[in-house]
């Protein structure tokens, strides 16, 4: 259970559960830093109303370290598994696919048989990004497909939908502006209903080109047209595309050295 | 509305002052946010945010002021000739010293010795990860307490030396421990008590040999013996060491792409 709904008056608690549920689809593997990412990523989600996480690990199993962490976790939380085929796993290649769909496929089956329309948002987090709480509160209230500015991506200080009239005509960013969809993961987020409403829409291996993953998912769902731009007409960056460096583990002993075994 | 607050101040709890040196770079806003997300469930936490800086720059009040959380905001620029190492002397100022120093001055200031306040001070850096459990730990510190940290000196961990009847009597690191303080800066809480009873102890700013930092102010405040394990004797790893990446602006190429009103 969460302790900070414990801190709310009864009449905020009401309207807490009264909000659209955003449901964050995090997949994740096994590294050295991968419970300190999951813990600060948690350190915010839990400061979040009604989100609901959705953890995959790149995995034949739940691992012991992911489960213990669910368990203590402090929110509502999924834990999902499924190994990225070998073939997948060279440079260049999409990363995430299947969990992604994991993901997706979780959401529509606990739905299917629920009446249109579905209230809910959801995202894609990846464990390594930085979010600000504000980009909670701009997310929630998407109709359809949301988009808006992601800092720190594409050789840039910042990416963003370039913004007209409250509609998104074109792309500012750093890579293949060309693109129908030139956005990071991070920089979006779809409606359950439309996820719900458009069955097939997956994250593709078959004919996906690298650098592509975002663009060929939303061409299935939605248009530029139809895009939702948030954080102030996409001129905020409320999210950021941070990467952990590896750890330098050169000290580490051949033979165990130590007499516990500590998780890290 | 705007979810997170910190849980409200207690007249009981034992006040926990987390000094952070911070410095301009562009990943500072992300790493200061989700510092922020975790701060903001902690009780009774004050951050004294030092920036290494001759003014203090709008985006960190701007973070501050909208974050919710006690702070204080100090800066204190450090000379370029210590920056590189030009001091006459063959080692280097460690970054960070003068605002960590700054923060000490700031509380021996503020608070005084003939009625100190109940709390404890914690030095930490803007890219360490730290749970919650962590700061739980420390609050109660009589005088020094200590426990591991992850990925520092090559290992998955060092760790104080806890013998069975519960004091510490070394260092399980493979760099140089044989120090007296073998423990990194995330490593370990003073009791204010302490800092304000022995003023003139600081991080000492020159002729610091790498790895000694923290014995430089430590020696002055605590011997070994003296020193509390938390952690369940030193064998919970509660904080980590991570360090994140320098994004590659390419793109921005010689003059700036992006606009620089755009803050990121």
């Amino acid at each position: 259970s969460r302790p900070a709904a414990g801190r709310l008056p009864p009449e905020r608690r009401g309207a807490e559960a009264a909000l659209p549920t955003i449901y964050a689809i995090t997949p994740t593997y096994s590294r050295p830093v991968q419970k300190a990412e999951l813990t600060r990523l948690a350190n915010t989600f839990r400061q979040v109303a009604q989100l609901h996480w959705i953890l995959v690990e790149d995995a034949a199993a739940r691992s012991d370290l992911v489960s213990r962490f669910v368990a203590a976790a402090g929110l509502p939380c999924t834990h999902l598994h499924v190994p990225t085929p070998r073939r997948y796993k060279r440079p260049g290649l999409p990363r995430a696919t299947e969990q992604r769909n994991a993901g997706l496929a979780w959401l529509r089956q606990r739905h299917q048989h629920l009446p249109p329309p579905q209230p809910g948002v959801l995202f894609f987090a990846d464990d390594d990004n930085t979010y600000s709480l504000e980009l909670f509160q701009e997310m929630r209230t998407t109709r359809k497909v949301s988009v808006w500015p992601v800092g720190l991506v594409g050789g840039r200080r910042y990416e963003r939908p370039v913004v007209e009239n409250g509609k998104v005509v074109g792309w500012y960013t750093g890579w293949r502006a060309d693109r129908p969809f030139a956005i990071d993961m991070a920089g979006f987020a779809v409606s359950l209903q439309v996820i719900l409403s458009h069955p097939k829409a997956v994250f593709k291996r078959r004919g996906s080109q690298p650098g592509m993953q975002e663009s060929d998912f939303l061409k299935q769902i939605t248009t530029v047209e139809e895009l939702e731009p948030k954080a102030n007409n996409c001129t905020k960056v409320l999210v950021w595309h941070t990467r952990t460096e590896k750890v330098n583990l050169a000290n580490e002993p051949k033979y165990h050295l130590d007499t516990v075994n500590i998780e890290v | 509305y705007v979810y997170s607050r910190p849980p409200p101040w207690s007249d009981t709890l034992p006040t926990i002052y987390v000094i952070t040196p911070t410095y301009t770079r562009p990943v500072q806003k992300a790493e200061l946010t989700r510092l922020a997300n975790t701060f903001l469930h902690v009780q009774n936490l004050h951050w004294v945010v030092v920036e290494d800086s001759p003014r203090r720059t709008n985006l960190v009040s701007n973070l501050l002021e909208k974050a919710g959380l006690n702070f204080t905001h100090l800066n204190v620029e450090t000379p370029k000739s210590l920056k590189l190492g030009l001091s006459w002397i063959p080692s280097h100022t460690p970054r960070g010293t003068l605002q960590r120093n700054l923060g000490l001055h700031w509380l021996r200031d503020s608070f005084s010795n003939a009625v100190p306040p109940e709390g404890v001070v914690y030095f930490a850096d803007d890219d360490n990860t730290y749970s919650l459990e962590l700061f739980e730990e420390m609050r109660y510190t009589r005088r020094v307490s200590v426990w591991p940290v992850a990925f520092v000196g090559g290992l998955r961990y060092e760790s104080p030396k806890v013998s069975p009847a519960g004091k510490v009597v070394g260092w399980k690191t493979v760099f140089d421990p044989n120090r007296p303080f073998a423990i990194d800066m995330a490593g370990f809480a003073i009791n204010i008590k302490l800092i304000l009873e022995k003023p003139q102890a600081s991080f000492k700013l020159e002729g610091v040999k790498g790895g000694y930092q923290e014995t430089s102010l430590l020696k002055d405040l605590v011997t070994m013996d003296g020193l509390e394990p938390k952690a369940a004797n030193c064998t919970k790893v509660l904080v980590w060491h991570t360090r994140t990446e320098r994004p590659t602006l390419v793109n921005e190429g010689k003059r700036g792409f992006t606009d620089p009103r755009v803050e990121v």
